[in-house]
């Protein structure tokens, strides 16, 4: 095989494919005047894609493929109705529920409402006691969003927020 | 016809000298059906019925394999169609690569499915039809076996190779239309074309006797 062959080794397989044109197509056909051993790739090529093409249906296949819009409009119209009323019970139920929800929810907030008051009203036991002023260093610590750690790097990230807590940022 | 249970639905009807031909006149085929005209769902699958069945019979293992698969490509092409235009109602619709597309994949998972059985593809359904057709000369009944060993081999092929092997040669797409379905570039179609023959060969000449 020559260098000539190995370039043309691809237009070979699309020739046998009856899919080379133009310019690509005439210097194969140029190649192969000279080439016998390409002429005969490309006729063993064309015999393999020949083969490995299907036969065309026969009667009784072609009877059976005739028809096949006829059941797919049925199939289709038939999800159409379909989607159709889902859509209408869904927006049923939707505006079913709100009624529902309107005439139920005063109701509802009434009965709940007595509920609300133990939480409303301070223990009367603590009532008597004095007022103590609550550790703000726990507070501080359980609040905290950002742990800034103990490292010397992590102080100085913590001292730069607590001087723009003070108004220092400058 | 239209649908008469569904009298809300408006109706287009695509007329003669409406849009010209090719694409726009198969965009308003789909916008007409679309909207309820049944003609032109039975225009829009009269014209790729063919291309569609020649993609999904290599997958088929009966006619009625291919007339399942063939249905479900445009079943499911019809609902991309109708989504896309619901999202973007300007939006051109590239209905018949939709088409090759899906076909393919369908082809792609019957394969994978019925192959967990039994891998034949559609004509040696038939190998008694076929033997008794060729039963006069020995010559055909060989060339009809070499065929079917042949045609088994292209389901062997990596999925790339097959794909464009068979859009050529079953369809007989050209490469650009090939590389646009796949959505590869048109030279990687023609490289994995000449693949898939090389392929095909050594495929064939290792499962000879």
């Amino acid at each position: 095989m020559t260098d000539a062959c190995r370039e043309v080794e691809e237009r070979l397989s699309l020739s046998a494919a009856g899919a080379l044109e133009g310019a690509e197509a005439a210097a194969l056909e140029a190649h192969l005047k000279e080439c016998p051993a390409c002429r005969a790739e490309r006729e063993r090529l064309a015999e393999l894609l020949g083969l490995a093409r299907l036969p065309p249906p026969d009667a009784e296949e072609e009877a059976l493929l005739s028809d096949l819009s006829s059941p797919m409009l049925r199939e289709l119209r038939r999800r159409e109705r379909r989607v159709q009323i889902l859509r209408r019970t869904l927006a049923g139920g939707a505006v079913a529920a709100g009624v529902a929800l309107a005439i139920l929810a005063p109701a509802l907030l009434r009965s709940r409402g007595p509920a609300l008051q133990p939480a409303a009203v301070a223990p009367s036991s603590a009532a008597g006691q004095a007022w103590e002023e609550p550790d703000m260093t726990a507070l501080w610590d359980e609040s905290a969003m950002v742990d800034y750690g103990s490292s010397s790097s992590d102080a100085g990230a913590a001292d730069a927020v607590y001087a723009v807590y003070d108004g220092n940022d400058s | 016809m239209a649908d008469q249970g569904d009298d809300r639905r408006p109706v287009l009807r695509v007329v003669p000298g409406g849009p010209g031909p090719g694409r726009r006149e198969e965009e308003a085929l789909l916008a007409a059906f679309l909207v309820g005209d049944d003609e032109a769902f039975g225009a829009l699958v009269h014209r790729h019925e063919r291309l569609v069945l020649s993609l999904v019979r290599r997958y088929a293992r009966t006619p009625e394999d291919a007339r399942d698969l063939a249905q479900r490509t445009f079943l499911r092409a019809f609902e991309a169609a109708r989504r896309a235009l619901r999202h973007a109602p300007r939006g051109a619709i590239p209905f018949r690569r939709w088409l090759v597309r899906i076909a393919v994949n369908l082809g792609k998972n019957h394969l994978r499915d019925t192959s967990r059985f039994r891998l034949v593809p559609i004509e040696a359904v038939d190998e008694d039809r076929l033997g008794s057709r060729a039963a006069g000369a020995a010559e055909e009944l060989e060339r009809a076996q070499r065929a079917a060993k042949v045609r088994a081999a292209v389901l062997r092929l990596p999925r790339r190779q097959r794909e464009v092997l068979t859009l050529r040669i079953d369809a007989e797409l050209p490469f650009a239309d090939i590389a646009e379905a796949l959505q590869i570039t048109e030279n990687a179609a023609r490289v994995n074309f000449h693949h898939a023959t090389r392929r095909l060969r050594e495929l064939v000449e290792e499962g000879a006797p």
